[in-house]
């Protein structure tokens, strides 16, 4: 799919599937095209060319009580109730006005706000109101869940909920989307990721795909240098020795693993005292793949 | 219940909640209660006492009997009001007040005395008036004659009299009719003629009575003057009481230029009607959609609903909220005329005989819905080209005076000439003509003109509702920046994607 505005093109080019069930990334940097995309997906947007289909059917209001939408940019209507709220989302959806109305009262109450369900929602906490439009999104227990920043603005208690929430549905059978430039919030939650940077689809994969974007990071503590073994196309002390034995970062030949190389050391004699691999992490696969800071602003 | 009817009960019950809400729903009502509270207990008292000193001994007898031939004039005119109100004939030959209210020359009160006077009168009437019908309540006479006062100095000349009386003239004095203020002292001295009549008043305006005073004070001096050149005063006196055979015949009560008024007047109500809950609902409506805007909910709920459902339901909320008013405001006023009845139920009558004709109702509640919907888009428009109420004003306020002046001036116009230039002019201008409309149809409109103007009305709400709708839903999808009036024509030759 492609969005233009005017001469400015927000989604260029862009395709991609998500499984069914898991939480699936979409992980880009503020301005990417993320919320865009999701837009189009969700038929508030329309693309300016490409197709897409979402549970089997082209975008638009048939069925959106099997979507649940939890926008960027969220608000609720200050003097309605909580419940009030939930159950009128649900029957927007097409839900029967008892049936929203107890599935509203029942939400409610998981999220631990059953004593200011039926207070005004101007008078909730921002993570009380939160878990509100979290709730208005889950009332119609929806088979894919769209979360677009899901987190902005929480602290780091109510993130640890709802990120709780979210594995919670995902373990329910519903697909989650989840749109983010939290590297660390995807490195938890996602199955499979799709990273995109200026509207253009860099990368999608699971997330050892994703790691395996950059090379793991080997580091050795020897008494030798180890620049001489098979394998090793470069090492580099990270400090001075200590009783003998030196820490080195040591960097792989292009066909070689860390596997062979241990065995190497084995079979050769050559004393190891830490031999230690560490995969590269969401965000160096970020700044290699994007080439800049997920969390800066465009 | 469709998603467009769910967000119109929201909207509804959003504003039905607020604390304006009612205010303004109940302003009117209270309005009405106030003003007839004010009539009845803050009326000025009836009339006035006045106090005649006169040392020539002829000219109060003179006022006297001026004063008591108007009260009889003002008993009489009463009473041809009641008769016609309740077409009440009488029963015994002919009387003069029979025939309708009009204005009764000193000869017809000579007739209506001879005849029994009052207590005649209130007899026949007792035996032919409907059991409906209230008793006859005959006016007070509005000037009642006092002597002095005790402690007022009436012999030592008017000097003293009136610096005797002075402290009276603040207060109110016992008639035969209860308390009066004391409205008038009169001191004609001895030699009134070369000397003049002193003449004090309490400040507030007695012109009929002073008018009376002058008069005979005049006609007794002029008298006299016609007699020192040698007229015979008898002949003088006979020649006096000819009077120039007019009769003069006034509309009754809702007919003529009167009629014509009151049959404006419901119409011209509704019209006004309108245009106030169009300003309060309108503003409300364009509250709640910033409101929206600025929570960041618009994304959520069209997510769920097209931005279409989402302006209908808008709408139809707002216009519902607007028939809730104007149902309880008419409700109220018809309660208000059981409840006070008199004149506020005797000018009813002829008013609701212009809403009589089915067409007419039909046309009414068309013009008030079309207007309802013509002028609630426009503020449905503003809300989405503003970011919040400090942008709104911008629009709001040039809008409000662009509409409400002309329908100002329009609603004045009609009550002079309905069929004038300027209402017939605004009939035509869609967002005037639902105002011109609803102001020109009690007084007789003619059906084709009606038409005409329902059929160009009709033509701009659907103009209305594309390009509106098409602002709306890109209002909703231009985060952050909305649009201005500069992208309308864009709007208007493409829907936004």
């Amino acid at each position: 799919m492609v969005k233009r505005y005017g001469g400015f093109t927000a989604v260029d080019d862009l395709s991609f599937e998500v499984p069914e069930g898991g939480v699936f990334g979409f992980l880009g940097a503020n301005g990417a095209g993320k919320t865009t995309s999701l837009r189009m997906a969700l038929d508030i947007l329309r693309p300016t060319s490409g197709s897409i289909s979402v549970l089997g059917r082209a975008p638009g209001r048939k069925g959106s009580g099997e979507i649940g939408f939890l926008p960027e940019e969220r608000g609720l209507y200050r003097q309605m109730s909580a419940v009030e709220t939930v159950a009128y989302f649900g029957q927007l959806k097409g839900m029967p006005a008892a049936a929203a109305g107890a599935a509203a009262r029942l939400l409610i109450d998981r999220f631990g706000l059953s004593e200011f369900g039926d207070g005004k929602v101007e008078r909730l906490s921002k993570g009380m109101a939160q878990k509100v439009q979290l709730a208005a999104a889950l009332v119609t227990r929806p088979r894919l869940l769209v979360l677009d920043e899901p987190f902005a603005g929480l602290d780091p208690v109510n993130q640890a909920v709802l990120e709780e929430l979210v594995l919670e549905l995902s373990r329910g059978g519903s697909t989650v989307i989840f749109s983010t430039h939290v590297m660390q919030h995807a490195e938890r939650l996602c199955d499979r990721l799709l990273l995109i940077a200026r509207g253009r689809k860099v990368f999608q994969g699971d997330q050892d795909e994703a790691r395996a974007q950059l090379p793991a990071r080997l580091v050795i503590a020897a008494r030798a240098d180890p620049r001489g073994l098979p394998g090793v196309a470069a090492a580099q002390a990270l400090g001075p020795a200590s009783d003998g034995w030196t820490d080195y970062e040591v960097a792989l030949a292009p066909g070689s693993s860390s596997a062979a190389l241990l065995e190497v050391c084995t079979a050769g004699g050559f004393p190891l005292r830490r031999f230690e691999t560490r995969q590269a992490s969401l965000h160096e696969v970020f700044l290699h793949l994007v080439g800049g800071d997920p969390e800066e602003k465009p | 219940m469709t998603p467009m009817l769910l967000v119109a009960r929201r909207e509804f019950r959003q504003i039905a909640r607020t604390r304006s809400f009612w205010v303004t729903l109940l302003l009117f009502p209270v309005a009405i209660v106030l003003s007839q509270v004010s009539v009845r207990f803050f009326r000025p008292a009836e009339g006035a006492a006045y106090v005649i000193v006169d040392d020539t001994g002829r000219y109060a007898p003179a006022i006297d009997r001026r004063l008591k031939v108007n009260a009889e004039r003002q008993t009489l005119s009463a009473l041809a009001t009641y008769a016609e109100r309740w077409k009440i004939a009488p029963d015994q030959g002919q009387q003069v007040w029979a025939g309708g209210p009009r204005w009764f020359s000193d000869a017809d009160v000579a007739a209506f005395e001879a005849a029994g006077g009052l207590p005649v009168a209130q007899a026949q009437i007792a035996r032919r008036k409907p059991a409906a019908a209230p008793d006859f309540r005959a006016p007070k006479p509005a000037y009642v004659r006092i002597a002095p006062p005790a402690g007022v100095v009436t012999t030592a000349g008017p000097e003293r009299f009136g610096a005797s009386l002075a402290p009276l003239l603040k207060t109110d004095v016992a008639t035969s009719q209860g308390p009066r203020p004391l409205g008038l002292a009169v001191y004609i001295p001895a030699d009134f003629g070369a000397a003049p009549a002193r003449l004090w008043t309490n400040g507030r305006a007695y012109p009929q009575l002073i008018e009376d005073v002058r008069q005979e004070l005049n006609q007794g001096l002029r008298l006299r003057a016609l007699q020192a050149e040698g007229i015979d005063l008898a002949a003088l006196a006979r020649a006096q009481t000819v009077s120039a055979p007019i009769t003069l015949t006034v509309p009754p009560t809702g007919s003529g230029r009167e009629r014509m008024i009151l049959r404006s007047a419901l119409p011209l109500g509704f019209a006004y009607l309108l245009l106030i809950s169009l300003m309060v609902s309108g503003a409300w409506m364009l509250q709640g959609l910033i409101e929206e805007r600025s929570n960041k909910l618009l994304e959520a709920v069209i997510a769920c609903i097209t931005p279409e459902d989402l302006l209908y339901g808008k709408l139809i909320g707002v216009l519902a909220i607007g028939a809730v008013m104007i149902l309880a405001w008419i409700g109220f006023a018809v309660a208000a005329g059981f409840v006070f009845q008199g004149a506020i139920a005797d000018y009813l009558r002829p008013a609701l005989a212009s809403v009589s004709s089915p067409w007419v109702v039909v046309a009414l509640v068309y013009f008030f819905a079309a207007g309802y919907l013509c002028i609630s888009m426009l503020f449905l428009a503003i809300g989405s080209m503003s970011d919040n109420m400090r942008d709104a004003q911008g629009y709001l306020s040039p809008m409000i005076l662009a509409l409400t002046l002309p329908v100002a001036a329009m609603m004045s116009a009609v009550l002079q000439n309905p069929d004038g230039p300027l209402p017939r002019t605004l009939s035509w201008i869609p967002v005037y003509a639902p105002f011109a409309m609803m102001a020109r149809l009690g007084s007789g409109v003619s059906p084709l003109e009606v038409a005409g103007s329902a059929a160009v009305l009709a033509v701009f709400i659907g103009l209305e509702l594309v390009v509106i709708g098409r602002l709306f839903r890109a209002n909703l999808l231009q985060a952050g920046q909305p649009l201005r009036l500069k992208d309308l024509p864009r709007l208007l030759a493409r829907a936004p994607a």
